[in-house]
């Protein structure tokens, strides 16, 4: 077990600076997601943290331990990856097993840290086969396994579902979460998928441009985002934002509201516009509105016919609902 | 693209030509292989008139030509071993580095195949004389490397290029070292490619002449030069040049066929995990 803190962490690839300087402390035991768009820095972050990028200033440490200049093997880490990255020409056991048999533990121990690994992944039919022969969730299965059975202090996930289909990735994602607490280990895990950063993680980390935007429960982070960056990318559909007059009178220059929290009334209301677009979603419809002003805005409403497309509508939104910022900075 | 039916007939018909260009000279020594020395003056010229053993008995209890071929065995797989021994590891490491030192690294690589090979013969020759490498297969072995080497490794590195770094990544991860890496992964995984290049390097120190005929008098004297004393001043014994060169040809056919097995497997099989 083990608790992962980076120290004012730097990387700079040549004359690109990817990670200007940032520090973060994971708990030991947490479940932590490292969330944000594309080349914000996410996987080189990781792979700092496993060995397999080096620093470009600051300190790593592990379980208390710095190991800035560790090899990743002498880490107390295990890594998935996005693809997998299975021994193609060695089967399932010989993946699980290959980091055992270099380290030239006996035999009987191999086989039992095999067989447990394979027990908790339901991978014991297919131990003789090699990779080519298993489906994409059996792949990912075999790279945890190998990971397992290197009873580390941390485990670190690249994007490890963004192969799978849709239904596939949902299993995955609570068998890891099981596996956790089965294993009670730390784990840290990257996404681009915000859906999956809110559903897994005990703490977030909302990373932008190699920088650490907010920290916090999901809840924390869903509830009260501290900068727009983060409203505007936790939570689906995406939050609302609104200058001018409405955000003066608030004592910021930008307001943020939820689609869940605009309601459509008969009376009164601070905006009017016209419905643009109705999605169903079954329970909720999405309704795209284009204001007065020309904003486009999304609220999420209970069930609405489709003979609303093209009405005039007013819309509220209760006082406490309002997010808002000043200078990017959250405003209470 | 669809031929018409005209188009095709064309394509097909400089296909055969073509192919009966390069054939034909194999033909004509395998006909003249199984003739006697009458059959094969006979004019005009038939392919199968007389079919005979003859020539073959005559080569194959010929003891400087056993000697030869038993040379030629030797030196080729010295050559192959040599060659990929060295070549893997420098196309493993030339594969890890990117940028303007794998380029400038590979051209140069790439210079010394190209050079002529007699540019090479008379400075090693010297060297040789000195040194008590002439007429040695360990010699041989070891020129037929300097131009084995550059195309093995021009060949290898593309199949090390194609492993995805993650695989290598997690193998360290798994605590394997750099070299254990490349032992227990990448070569495994690049054998497919590793296989034909040492067929490719085979094939070429079998049919090597140049060097084989300037640094050899008897001792390491290749099959292929020992062709060249059936031609001698009383007259060439033709029967036994083609029976010779037929047999000459007989490994190179077997190894061809196999290095189409490699290469299929290599486009089919695919390192993706
Ligand atoms: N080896 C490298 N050399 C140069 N630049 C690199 C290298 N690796 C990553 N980068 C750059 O670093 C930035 C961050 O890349 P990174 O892979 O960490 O992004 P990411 O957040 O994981 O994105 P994604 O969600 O697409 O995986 C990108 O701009 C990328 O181009
Ligand atoms: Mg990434």
């Amino acid at each position: 077990m083990a608790e992962v803190s980076l120290a004012d962490t730097r990387k700079v690839f040549g004359t690109h600076t990817v990670i200007p300087e940032l520090s973060l402390s994971v708990p030991d035991g947490s479940f932590t997601v490292l969330v944000g768009p594309s080349g914000c820095g996410k996987s080189t972050l990781l792979r700092m943290i496993a060995g397999l990028e080096t620093t470009s200033g600051g300190r790593i440490e592990i379980g208390g331990r710095d190991v800035t200049a560790v090899t990743p093997s002498q880490r107390g880490i295990a890594m998935v990856f996005q693809s997998y990255a299975l021994y193609p020409h060695m089967s399932v056991r010989d993946n699980i097993s290959f980091g055992l048999r270099l380290a030239r533990r006996p035999a009987a121990e191999i086989d039992g840290k095999v067989r447990r690994a394979a027990e908790i992944l339901q991978l014991e039919p297919y131990l003789d086969r090699k990779p080519a022969a298993l489906s994409g969730g059996q792949r990912q299965r075999v790279a945890i396994g190998r990971a397992i059975v290197r009873d580390p202090g941390v485990f670190l996930f690249d994007e490890p579902l963004s192969n799978l289909d849709a239904a596939l990735r949902g299993q995955m994602r609570i068998e890891l979460l099981d596996l956790h607490r089965r294993l009670g280990s730390t784990m840290i895990y990257v996404t681009h998928d915000q859906v999956e950063a809110m559903t897994m993680a005990d703490k977030i980390v909302v990373m932008n441009a190699g920088r650490i935007e907010q920290a916090g429960s999901p809840l924390d982070v869903f509830d009260r985002p501290q900068s727009p960056f983060v409203a505007g990318f936790i939570g689906s559909p995406r939050i609302n934002f609104f200058k001018g007059g409405i955000a003066e009178s608030r004592g910021g220059d930008m307001v943020a509201v939820r689609p869940e929290h605009l309601r459509i009334v008969e009376t009164g209301g601070r905006w009017r516009g016209r419905i643009r677009l109705l999605e169903q979603l079954g329970t909720d419809t999405l309704v795209h509105v284009t204001l007065t002003d020309g904003d486009e805005i999304v609220i999420r409403a209970p069930r609405m016919g489709p003979e609303l497309q093209d009405a005039q509508v007013a819309i509220d939104c209760d006082d406490r609902h309002f997010h808002v910022f000043c200078d990017g900075q959250r405003v209470d | 693209m669809i031929l018409s039916r005209r188009e095709k007939f064309v394509c097909y018909a400089v296909t055969y030509l073509f192919a009966l260009f390069l054939l034909a000279p194999i033909v004509w020594m395998l006909s003249t292989s199984f003739k006697g020395q009458l059959a094969i003056f006979q004019k005009p010229p038939s392919l199968f008139t007389e079919f005979t053993f003859q020539n073959y008995a005559a080569v194959l209890s010929d003891p400087q030509f056993l000697h030869a071929f038993w040379n030629s065995v030797l030196i080729s797989s010295g050559t192959v071993v040599v060659s990929v021994a060295l070549a893997v590891p420098a196309a493993y490491g030339l594969s890890h580095l990117t940028g303007g030192r794998r380029a400038g690294f590979l051209s140069w690589v790439l210079l010394v195949r190209a050079a002529p090979g007699m540019i090479y013969v008379l400075p090693y020759y010297l060297a040789y004389s000195q040194i008590g490498l002439i007429d040695t297969r360990i010699g041989l072995i070891l020129i037929n490397s300097v131009f084995t080497i550059p195309l093995a490794i021009w060949i290898v590195i593309p199949f090390f290029d194609a492993i995805p770094h993650e695989i290598e990544e997690a193998a360290i991860i798994d605590g394997a070292t750099r070299f254990q890496t490349m032992t227990r992964i990448a070569i495994p995984l690049a054998a497919p490619g590793i296989a034909s290049t040492a067929i490719l390097i085979f094939i070429f120190a079998w049919n090597e002449f140049l060097f084989a005929l300037t640094l050899t008098r008897f001792e390491a004297r290749t099959a292929a030069v020992s062709i060249l004393s059936y031609m001698a001043y009383e007259g060439t014994e033709w029967g036994k040049v083609a029976a010779a060169g037929a047999l000459i040809l007989l490994p190179v056919l077997c190894f061809s066929i196999l290095i189409r097995k490699y290469l299929v497997q290599t486009t089919a099989g695919g390192v993706k995990g």
